[in-house]
This record gives C-alpha cells, structure tokens and sequence, in this order.
C-alpha cells in the first residue's frame, strides 16, 4: 500500500489538562473569595522564612493565610509553618522538581478555604521547572536571596518574567557577601521591566512594610470588606457636631484592623489621603445633615439628598469629595445624616441629636 | 524534570491523534511552540521523547522541532502541527 505524508494542524496547548485543572483551582479560589500567591525560589532562598513573617504581619491586618507547601521530599517546612496556627497542607511530589495543577488540586482537598484570605502555595525550591506550570495563582513571586548572587535574572529570565513581585531576601548578608542591589535591580529590569522589586531580610524585617503593603493593594477580593467610617461636623456649632460624636462612639466599640475610624470634624479634605491609602471598599461618611426630617432623625441618604445638602460649617463640597473619592477607590459609600435640631455657635449636643447620634450608630453598626 | 511531563503531556495528544487517524503508521515531526525563555531544550527533549517512546513502532522516526514564541511573558506550549505517515489509497 502507497504512504502519503500529511500534515496535522493542532494547535493544541501541551499543558492543556495542566491549564484547565489550574482553572479549575483559580475557580475555587474566586469561589471562597481566597487570593493565591504562588511563590517561588531556589532552595535556600529563604522562601519559608519570608512565609513565616508574611503569614505573622498580614495576621496583624486581619488577614487569615493557609499555605500549600511543595516538597520533594519530607516536611520540615510545613511543619515550621504550621506552628504559626493556620492551615497547612504538605505535598511531596516524590522526585518531580515542580508542583502542577493537579497536585494543588489534591492539596486544596484537604484545606478548608472557608476562613482563608490568602493562600500561600511554597513550590518546590527552583528557577527553572516551577515558572512553566500554571497553578491557578493569582500572582506569581519570585524570592532571590542575596547569597545567590546578582546575577540570577538574566540566567533565569522567564521565571522573573512570569513573576510580578520580585522579593530579594537576606539583604542582611548583603555587606558580608559583597552583594551589589543596584546590578542585581538593572539585571531584573532589564529582564522583567515591570516586576517590582523589594528588598527585604526575612531575619531583621527590613522591607517587609513594602512587601505587605504591595500584597494588600493587591488583594481584592479580601473576605473581610475594608471599611472606612468618617465623622464629619463642628463641636463648636451645636449639632454639627452630631457625626464627629457617632464616630468618637465606635472608635470604643470597634477593634478591627480592616475598619478605619476616622474624625475629619470639618476637614475631610484633609484626610483623603489617608483614606486612600487605607484602599476601602465601603466608606461610610456621617454628618448632621438638613434633610428635611425631624430634629434628631437619622438616615441613610440617596444620592438625590446628598446633592441637596445643605448643611452646616462645610466648605468643601461633600458630593465632590465622595465623587473623587470613590474615583481613586472604587469603594461603595453611604452618607448617613442626622438632622440637626441648631447649628448655631454652642457646644454640646440638644437633645434630639443625642438621639439622632444612637440612631446613626445603631445604623453603622447594622451594616457592618 | 519537567521535560517528563512536557513528554507524557504531549504523549495523550499524540496517542488521541493516533486513535482518530487509523490509517496513521507514524509521526514523523512533532512542531511545538514554547516561550522564547523556557529552559526546555530540543536535544534533551527529543533525548525523553526517544525513551518514554522506546518499542511504540509510530514513534520510531518522531522528532520534536522547537519554536521559540515571542511573547516573553507568555507560558503557553504549543502542539502546532505534527508531521505523520499514513496509508494511502489503493489504486
């Protein structure tokens, strides 16, 4: 029988079956509103010390990690891990110098995503095997150590390429080890312009302020909403003063690192800043507010009142400050007035806004 | 390492291919695509391949050709075409 020669178009991705698990997994995380930063190194690099002090801060901002911890072998790392009291799931990978999708599929079989915020997953400890596999990660981070030389991003370009977050560890030993930062910072430009690069020690703490804060703007999808609540208002105007009183309340009442409390009185300009910085996805702003109910009522406003307000020692425009605001944000916000019963020059509450002010807090409180 | 699962990876399209085309008696080239910075090397690659196809008749002549892409922060592998033998008609 005569043979022909052909060719086949496939087009087919070689890691397909890897690619859709990963999808698969990254799913699960949007599913439990879990962010999963996959970090990656060589051995020695330090990448289960960076883990221990990260998992230690992002707990001081009200974050809950768990950690896939990839080995080839045994389960050492896991176990310092798990002496940090969160979730820990241990995969050897029996030889193979990377973790894949499915591995992580079977490791998230056994973790409880419930009251996770951001999943860690350590894989296994190499420049070369681990940036061709996708896990379904959010962010990839790249922990290079300064033992390890200058030189590593041009010799392994596409594991800095891949990787956001460049981490150079060990920045202590710098001095001792005759490391130069700024060849090693133009090596991975060159290789990986837009990574961003933070130096930190994993053993004094240096750098790691950046580091958390660069891993919290990145964390949108946070289970605990960040919350900020402004009280607007002049103590020295009678009722005016009504939304600088309902935050001084909560401020006793609330211990949560993801809310912000914050007393602008009447210079909230003053404070935009600052509640950018804080990234918000709610701002709830109070003030005594004409809104034409009763003295002492207290409500949430629609964005038809809001325009309408007319109150008090403002000088800057609140719809304006909320519309800037929620530019640079993107939080949602809701205004809750009170209704003064006088503005003029008094101190203290009347009466009526001392109602006015549990009902707001009550409001708050509601919808926190 | 992973030029094991990159081989076993492409082993399930392969042997999918194989099954569809009964009249298929061998690959001759395997045509992929990879990142222009990936560590896979055609050699080695072709060296795995060799082996994992070691006593699979349609496999005997195979060779894998690389692509480099040139979308550096790209992770993509690509199966692009394969090459293959088959019987023709009669007559």
């Amino acid at each position: 029988m005569a043979k022909k020669v052909k060719t086949i178009e496939v087009g087919a991705s070689i890691f397909e079956e890897n690619d859709r698990i990963a999808e698969e997994n990254r799913q699960a995380y949007q599913k439990h509103k879990v962010y999963c930063v996959n970090i990656m190194g060589s051995p020695g690099s330090g990448k289960t010390s960076v883990l221990e002090r990260t998992v230690k801060e992002l707990e001081k901002h009200g974050y809950a990690s768990a950690v896939i911890e990839g080995d080839i072998k045994g389960s050492l790392d896991g176990e310092r891990l798990e002496k940090l009291g969160i979730p820990v799931v241990q995969i050897n990978t029996g030889g193979a110098c990377h973790l894949d999708a499915n591995m992580v599929r079977k490791g998230l079989e056994n973790l409880s995503l419930q009251k996770v915020d951001i999943l860690f997953i350590e894989n296994v400890g190499n420049l070369v095997c681990p940036a061709e596999f996708k896990l379904g990660e959010d962010i990839n981070v790249i922990i290079s150590s300064v033992p390890e030389g200058e030189e590593k991003p041009l010799k392994y370009p596409l594991m800095f390429k891949i990787s956001r977050i460049c981490l150079l560890n060990k920045t202590d030993l710098a001095v001792h080890a005759d490391f130069k930062s700024d060849i090693f910072k133009e090596y991975l430009l060159s290789t990986a312009p837009s990574a961003e690069f933070i130096p930190i020690s994993a053993k004094t703490g240096e750098g790691f302020r950046l580091w958390i804060d660069a891993l919290r703007e990145s964390l949108p999808l946070a289970k605990e909403r960040r919350t900020v609540i402004v009280g607007l208002g002049d103590r020295m105007k009678g009722d005016d003063g009504a939304g600088c009183e309902v935050v001084q309340r909560l401020k006793g009442e609330v211990e949560n690192p993801g809310i912000k409390i914050i007393n602008a009185e009447n210079a909230v300009e003053n404070y935009t800043g600052v509640i950018e910085k804080f990234r918000p996805d709610r701002v709830f702003i109070v003030d005594a507010v004409d809104f034409g109910a009763g003295p002492g009522e207290a409500a949430v406003l629609d964005a038809e009142q809001i325009k309408e307000t007319t109150s008090s020692t403002h000088t800057f425009s609140l719809p304006l400050i909320i519309e800037h605001l929620r530019s640079q944000t993107g939080a949602e916000f809701t205004v809750v007035g009170i209704q003064p019963e006088t503005v003029q020059f008094s101190e203290g509450l009347s009466p009526a806004a001392e109602k006015g002010v549990r009902r707001a807090v009550e409001i708050i409180r509601e919808k926190l | 390492m992973h030029e094991f699962s990159v081989i076993a990876n492409l082993f399930k399209i392969l042997e999918k291919i194989k099954n569809e085309r009964k009249s298929l008696t061998a690959f001759l080239s395997v045509n992929i695509t990879v990142n222009p910075y990936s560590c896979i090397d055609e050699e080695n690659l072709n060296f795995i391949f060799k082996s994992m196809a070691a006593g699979r008749k349609e496999y005997e002549v195979a060779k894998i050709n690389i692509n480099r892409g040139k979308d550096p922060a790209g992770r993509e592998f690509i199966l692009d075409d394969v090459e293959v033998e088959e019987d023709g008609e009669e007559g």
